[in-house]
């Protein structure tokens, strides 16, 4: 079944034409909530509403540009909402630091998983930026305007993420590196 | 050993295009809600069947002039603003199809219906033969745009007639699109019949992304059809591609984030919105129940008629639902459980082997050998002097499952609300019972033979309801409920109504 095919029984509310479509991008979705959720559970939460908000938005498909790509923004939307919602109790640090570019060793010996703990545990906020600014290329005026903060606040929230994200993994090469000195 | 890298890349590198399985239960879990939601829809049909038809006519009329004051006269102001913005793009010349860049969608689906009946209906009024002649006369300016804009056209032909009644009256203001149009429209009509352009049309939305190649198509169908215009045309050719790329090239520098906001911007209003409307309520209530006749009969005989009835206060007690129909209305129903009573007072009784019977009595073995009498009645009775009389009351006992169909109307819906309450209850007797009670015993003494098991009331009330809790409202309904066909027969006169305060706390969900 081509994929046109599928999105318009996926628009009649087809159950097993969403589920084809589920199993077809579920997983590419779900590295897109672990990404920007806080940890697992939440992750899979957010993949569950963020496809029946799919199921329910599709019809608003009108097969202009990549499916994939709509998909995507859709469950980027969704999840920052959850977020968004919440960031106004969290405390951060507001405090305009100069943008800044941070460096660090290329490791390969930084697992996957690990890359993925570092940035689940950072502050709601921070992961939010650095996600949409560092890995899925938005610029901060389209971060300002999602997230309803200003520029100078999404570039300090990007700044404050790369260093606690850098000093993570360099303390945990340090930490990693101690067995093999023994 | 290994270089510095650019965190940002680091991470892009490592997590941009990874995949991870989401466990078997996302899926699970997603599937149930989907189910849930089909089943939501069942709930209302289920519950009208419960209904009086009287209700539903009462639904029926509050839905009618709700909406149909509510949501006509706002989507006929958007069509016009639409219409009007539709049109400047082409008086000015310069961006042939501005909906291509508006990713609006909502505005881009209304829009399109617009230039299209407007094509639609010129297709109707004008006149072929002298379209021709215009045709020749026409600028290149003007079939340039027209390419591109049939482009478009073609694909929404299909999906957008629907709406055609409501833009016929934009026509006149827009003198220069329908010059424009005419022209397009005529090469259009040629070609509809033959089976080559559904095929075309079909190719050129498959291929949406590549706009080079549906005006390659257009052309192409436009030059072996209308050969008048071909030399204009392929001239256009030329000129198109390059501003097909320019509306590509603005196509991605301010598509996406326009689809984002439109995204966001939907999301927010469904955040605003549905918590206001919080569909389903649930409400536990308990109410006292004063039984009383609007009359002063006696269902029971005639001859207790003018006797002195007093009505027990009694309690009802149980669940009802709410479902949020709009704003304004909401349907309710429920399941209640109440009984009443009355005495009636200042009657004489004694035994007696063959009693004259109570009218509407069935009555049992004891009841079968007593016999009753109004007080007043007993200086008439001569004969029977030497018997031993017992001075008493009366006491009759209905309990009913009532099952109430509501429509309630909001009057003010703030912390502080008040609906006006309005409907009709099912009533099924499940309790009748005559007692005769006096100083020293109470005795069954059988049950009355005129009720219905079956029987209706109509119901008048006020709604109060305080929130003091975001899911939870304290509610306070005085409820007059008048009885209709309580009895079968001999009601004698008897008008019987109830009034309930029912008090009670729901719950939002």
């Amino acid at each position: 079944m081509s994929i046109e095919q599928l999105i318009n029984d996926c628009k009649k509310k087809d159950i097993k034409a969403q589920e084809q479509l589920y199993r077809q991008y579920a997983p590419k979705l779900f590295s897109v909530c672990l990404k920007y959720s806080r940890n697992y559970n939440e992750a899979q939460d957010n993949l569950q509403d963020g496809f029946l908000l799919i199921f329910e938005k599709i019809h608003l498909y009108s097969f202009k540009g990549s499916f994939e790509g709509w998909l995507k923004r859709v469950m980027i939307n969704h999840v920052l909402q959850q977020y968004r919602k919440e960031t106004f109790l969290s405390l951060v640090n507001e405090e305009i630091t100069e943008a800044v570019d941070v460096y660090i060793e290329d490791e390969d010996t930084v697992s996957l998983d690990y890359l993925m703990k570092i940035i689940q545990e950072l502050p709601d906020r921070y992961r939010l930026v650095f996600n949409l600014f560092a890995i899925d290329g938005y610029s901060h005026q389209e971060i300002a305007d999602m997230l309803k903060i200003n520029i100078g606040t999404s570039k300090s929230n990007l700044s404050r993420a790369r260093l606690i994200l850098k000093d993570k993994i360099e303390n945990n090469i340090g930490n990693k590196t101690i067995p093999f000195v023994k | 050993m290994s270089e510095k890298k650019n965190i940002d890349t680091f991470f892009q590198e490592h997590l941009q295009h990874f995949e991870v399985a989401p466990p078997e239960m996302a899926w699970d879990n997603i599937e149930a809600k989907l189910n849930e939601k089909k089943k939501k829809r069942r709930v209302i049909p289920f519950w009208w069947k419960l209904s009086g038809i009287a209700a539903i006519l009462l639904i029926g009329f509050g839905l009618y002039s709700t909406y149909y004051t509510s949501n006509s006269v706002p989507n006929q102001s958007i069509v016009n603003q639409q219409d009007n913005t539709q049109n400047q793009p082409y008086e000015n010349e310069v961006t042939p199809s501005s909906s291509d860049t508006t990713l609006n969608k909502e505005a881009v689906v209304q829009s399109q219906k617009n230039t299209n009946t407007n094509n639609v209906n010129e297709e109707i009024t004008t006149n072929i033969a002298s379209e021709k002649n215009r045709n020749s006369t026409l600028s290149n300016k003007n079939q340039k745009n027209n390419i591109v804009a049939t482009s478009n056209d073609k694909k929404k032909t299909k999906s957008s007639i629907g709406s055609l009644a409501s833009t016929t009256k934009e026509l006149d203001s827009n003198q220069k699109q329908q010059n424009s149009n005419k022209n397009k429209l005529d090469s259009r009509k040629e070609i509809t019949p033959s089976s080559t352009f559904a095929t075309t049309v079909k190719e050129t939305q498959t291929n949406k992304s590549n706009n080079a190649v549906i005006v390659v198509t257009d052309a192409t169908i436009n030059n072996s059809i209308n050969p008048k215009t071909e030399l204009s045309i392929s001239e256009n050719l030329k000129i198109n591609p390059d501003e097909i790329k320019k509306i590509d090239s603005t196509k991605l520098a301010t598509v996406e984030p326009n689809a984002l906001e439109e995204l966001l911007n939907e999301k927010e209003k469904k955040i605003a919105q549905e918590p206001k409307l919080n569909r389903w309520q649930v409400t536990p209530n308990i109410a006292p129940i004063y039984f009383s006749s609007l009359s002063n009969g006696s269902p029971l005989d005639d001859k207790l008629a003018s006797n002195e009835k007093v009505y027990g206060t009694n309690f009802s007690y149980g669940l009802s639902v709410n479902y949020t129909l709009n704003k304004k209305y909401s349907i309710r129903a429920g399941i209640h459980s109440y009984s009443v009573d009355y005495d009636t007072n200042n009657i004489v009784f004694y035994q007696d082997t063959n009693p004259s019977k109570i009218q509407n009595l069935n009555p049992n073995l004891q009841g079968s050998l007593i016999q009753i009498d109004p007080l007043s009645n007993v200086t008439s009775s001569f004969g029977r002097i030497t018997r031993e009389k017992f001075e008493g009351t009366l006491n009759q006992k209905m309990g009913y499952v009532e099952i109430p169909l509501e429509v309630s109307y909001k009057l003010l819906s703030k912390k502080l609300g008040i609906d006006v309450i309005g409907g009709l209850s099912t009533l099924f007797l499940n309790q009748n019972d005559v007692y005769l009670k006096s100083t020293d015993f109470n005795m069954k003494i059988g049950e009355a033979s005129n009720l219905k098991t079956v029987h209706f009331s109509t119901n008048i009330g006020l709604g109060l309801k305080y929130s003091f809790l975001k899911q939870f409202d304290a509610r306070l309904e005085p409820v007059f409920k008048y009885q209709i066909n309580t009895y079968s027969t001999g009601a004698g006169n008897f008008k019987p109504y109830i009034f309930g305060i029912y008090t009670g706390i729901s719950y939002h969900f």
